[in-house]
């Protein structure tokens, strides 16, 4: 129905109707007009629902609150709300806590090196050939944001001959930002010596100076959380992010970097927290980068997408057919 | 024990296809993978009840399933790189092969008898499962070699490389694995340029037979299934099909649910399971027919290759509970009790057909009817040539 929101809806109903003329009962026009409703009675109408809603609602809420306080113990439990994560489909690759084969598995895999203290971690970071402002930009940022890392240009260079010079100049890692329409749009993580590769898109990037508030950084080592990682690929990628930073981290400069999995996304902040109140809260202070990323596929060995193995790719008509079905 | 699977970090499992578990034969704490990844399996008796299993280090063991004794038998010395095929030939004797080319027969004690040269980067062994003492060898760079165990120092067979592609560039050869065709001399092998080959020996013709192409990932597993003109091959982006080796050879149909590269494939010889295992760490089972997926199992570690049995606990519990459809080879005991179970459910069906005679014969007067209807009456006997007019759409039977 085609709303004029006019004020004479008699008027406005007796041109569009065709049968309807002035003689035929008032009851009808009456009929036609309560049924046709301008655009500020619905609004005001949906107002009032709202209103009306709300209240019930809160009325419900303070009962329940009051037989809480009145039962105490005894009252019945707090209602947990339906959300995805909570329906997400079984996944038989979670980890369980004292898995012994995960465990065992992890200690002998390509990153055990850096969490056994062997290496310390030395990061390369590079782009596409000819990268355009913002890819600059972002690995500006990436570079202050992980310390010990250094930018190259890529000029060219094919990124198999990229990973077999960095191995021998000793580094441990290296992150090639890939670009599309000027943009970064991806992010290639290699662990070196013969580690696996994963590719993540990058969803929202937004730079320091768009973030408001922004803090300055500093060099401190800063401390890494990882959320989230709970299945068995989950736990590979969460590795190689750890593998980009340095072991200790330096509580003193209070930065830290959360790495926060939520289905499937990634999550990257990076903030220096104050704690407040006896340590009961923290306030946070947002510095450098704030970006998203997806996993797209996992390979094992060094970057080589026509030869290599993929450990683990995504494969979305297959994969992404559940709502409630996540990877990492 | 339905499969036993080698995975990458020295465990040999045992899956229970049924209750869909698995079970290490060893303990974990005790596994370096550096040293003791499992390379290759084998079946070492007809009865398959033992088998070999080479690890990185060349120590090659036994494992006993009726005891579930674990043991090391002795180490494959000679030659440089991980063993890439161990099988049993004639006689109890022991082939193993190795990276570097060196291919030698062991006795059981672990003395060495004969040995070969089959080239560098050699990539997979393979004895013929109906003449036990002819093998296959293929690699990187390394064509495809028919060896007769008596006479070590040719092979019978060298295989040629394809001709230049339409860019007049040499294809690689790059054999990641082989197998002898059901009932015959003729090889398959599948290769990292992703092809698909069939040599015929015999036929006088040292370029491949046969060439499928498929996708562009390197191909790294194949199978040769119930079926003598199918096999199923696998690649590294964790993509498994179906192919048809006939005259027009061809893909019949994609296996789905992988998500990660295969590293090898086993098809039962008799019923329509294919099991497959890869790093993705789950071993599945899928039907070769309906493609369906099933089994799933995780199983914790990167896995490296896999056997099934002749003797599936899956086809026996299959058979109970549909008793008419399955036709299957078995164990002498088991098929006593089927033929009775079938005859039993005979009787009962002849009855069934008996009153559904009548039913029949209406349905086909209706057919009848219904064809004077649509179109005039066609014989389906004769052949349609006189009918030049009227062209119906061929009605499957």
């Amino acid at each position: 129905m085609e709303d004029e929101g006019d004020d004479m809806p008699e008027t406005s109903q007796m041109s569009k109707s065709p049968k309807g003329g002035d003689g035929v009962g008032t009851a009808k026009t009456a009929l036609k007009s309560s049924r046709k409703m301008s655009r500020m009675v619905k609004n005001e109408k949906g107002r009032a629902m709202r209103l009306q809603k709300a209240a019930a609602k809160r009325e419900r809420q303070n009962a329940r609150q009051k037989v809480r306080e009145t039962l105490g113990e005894k009252a019945p439990p707090k209602e947990v709300p339906r959300t995805i994560e909570n329906t997400r489909e079984v996944d038989a690759t979670m980890v369980e806590p004292e898995d012994e084969e995960v465990m065992h598995d992890e200690a002998h895999d390509e990153m055990a090196a850096y969490f056994n203290r062997e290496t310390t971690p030395k990061v390369l970071i590079t782009m596409s050939p000819y990268a355009k402002v913002m890819t600059w930009k972002f690995c500006y940022e990436l570079r202050k944001c992980i310390p010990n890392s250094e930018i190259f240009s890529r000029k060219g260079v094919a990124l198999k001959k990229v990973v077999k010079q960095a191995t021998k100049k000793e580094y441990t890692d290296l992150i090639v930002v890939h670009e599309d329409r000027k943009k970064p749009n991806g992010i290639v993580l290699c662990h070196l010596p013969e580690g696996p590769t994963a590719y993540f898109k990058i969803n929202s990037l937004k730079f320091s100076k768009e973030i408001k508030n922004v803090g300055e950084s500093t060099s401190h080592f800063p401390e890494v959380i990882l959320n989230n990682f709970n299945t068995r690929l989950g736990h590979t990628v969460a590795r190689m992010f750890a593998c980009l930073f340095p072991h200790d981290p330096k509580f003193t400069g209070r930065r830290v970097v959360t790495l926060h999995n939520q289905r499937d996304y990634v999550f990257f902040r990076h903030h220096r927290y104050e704690f407040k109140k006896d340590g009961s809260k923290a306030a946070l202070l947002e510095l450098g980068p704030r970006f998203t990323l997806r996993l797209k596929w996992l390979q094992k060995g060094t970057f080589d997408t026509r030869c290599g193995e993929y450990e683990w790719v995504l494969k979305r008509h297959e994969m992404e057919t559940s709502r409630r079905r996540f990877f990492l | 024990m339905d499969c036993l699977v080698g995975s990458a970090n020295g465990m040999l499992k045992s899956i229970n296809l049924v209750e869909n578990t698995f079970k290490n034969m060893s303990v974990v704490s005790s596994l370096v993978p550096k040293r003791d990844e499992i390379t290759t399996l084998c079946w070492s008796d007809e009865e398959q009840t033992e088998l070999l299993s080479a690890q990185l280090d060349r120590q090659l063991k036994l494992f006993d399933s009726l005891t579930g004794n674990y043991s090391t038998l002795f180490n494959a010395h000679g030659g440089e790189g991980p063993i890439k095929g161990v099988q049993v030939v004639e006689d109890g004797n022991i082939a193993t092969a190795v990276q570097s080319g060196l291919v030698t027969i062991w006795g059981t004690e672990g003395t060495s008898k004969l040995q070969y040269e089959a080239g560098n980067d050699l990539l997979r062994m393979r004895v013929c499962p109906t003449r036990r003492n002819y093998f296959a060898t293929g690699g990187k760079e390394n064509p495809l070699k028919l060896w007769d165990i008596n006479t070590p120092d040719t092979p019978t067979f060298t295989s040629k490389n394809v001709p230049p592609n339409w860019l007049q560039l040499r294809v690689p050869i790059w054999i990641n694995d082989l197998r002898f065709l059901n009932n015959s001399e003729n090889v398959v092998t599948c290769t990292g340029a992703h092809q698909i080959h069939v040599y015929d020996p015999r036929s006088g013709q040292r370029r491949p037979v046969q060439e499928l192409l498929w996708q562009e990932e390197p191909l790294t597993a194949m199978s040769t299934c119930a079926n003598d003109k199918h096999v199923v091959a696998g690649n590294t982006r964790g993509e498994m099909a179906l192919f048809d080796l006939r005259n027009k050879a061809r893909m019949v149909h994609k296996f789905k649910g992988f998500a990660g590269a295969l590293r090898s494939i086993d098809a039962h010889p008799t019923a329509p399971y294919v099991a497959s295992c890869g790093i993705d760490r789950f071993v599945r089972v899928h039907n070769i027919n309906t493609k369906e997926l099933v089994k799933k199992i995780y199983c914790k570690a990167r896995m490296n290759c896999i056997l099934m049995r002749r003797q599936l606990s899956l086809l026996t519990t299959v058979k109970e509970e549909k008793p008419d459809r399955r036709r299957k080879k078995k164990s002498a005991e088991e098929d006593e009790g089927d033929d009775s179970h079938r005859s039993d459910s005979d009787e009962d069906k002849d009855a069934i057909w008996e009153d559904m005679g009548v039913v029949a014969e209406k349905s086909a007067a209706a057919k009848k009817i219904k064809r004077k209807v649509k179109s005039p009456p066609v014989d389906d006997d004769e052949d349609d040539d006189d009918d030049v007019i009227i062209v119906e759409p061929k009605r499957n039977k």
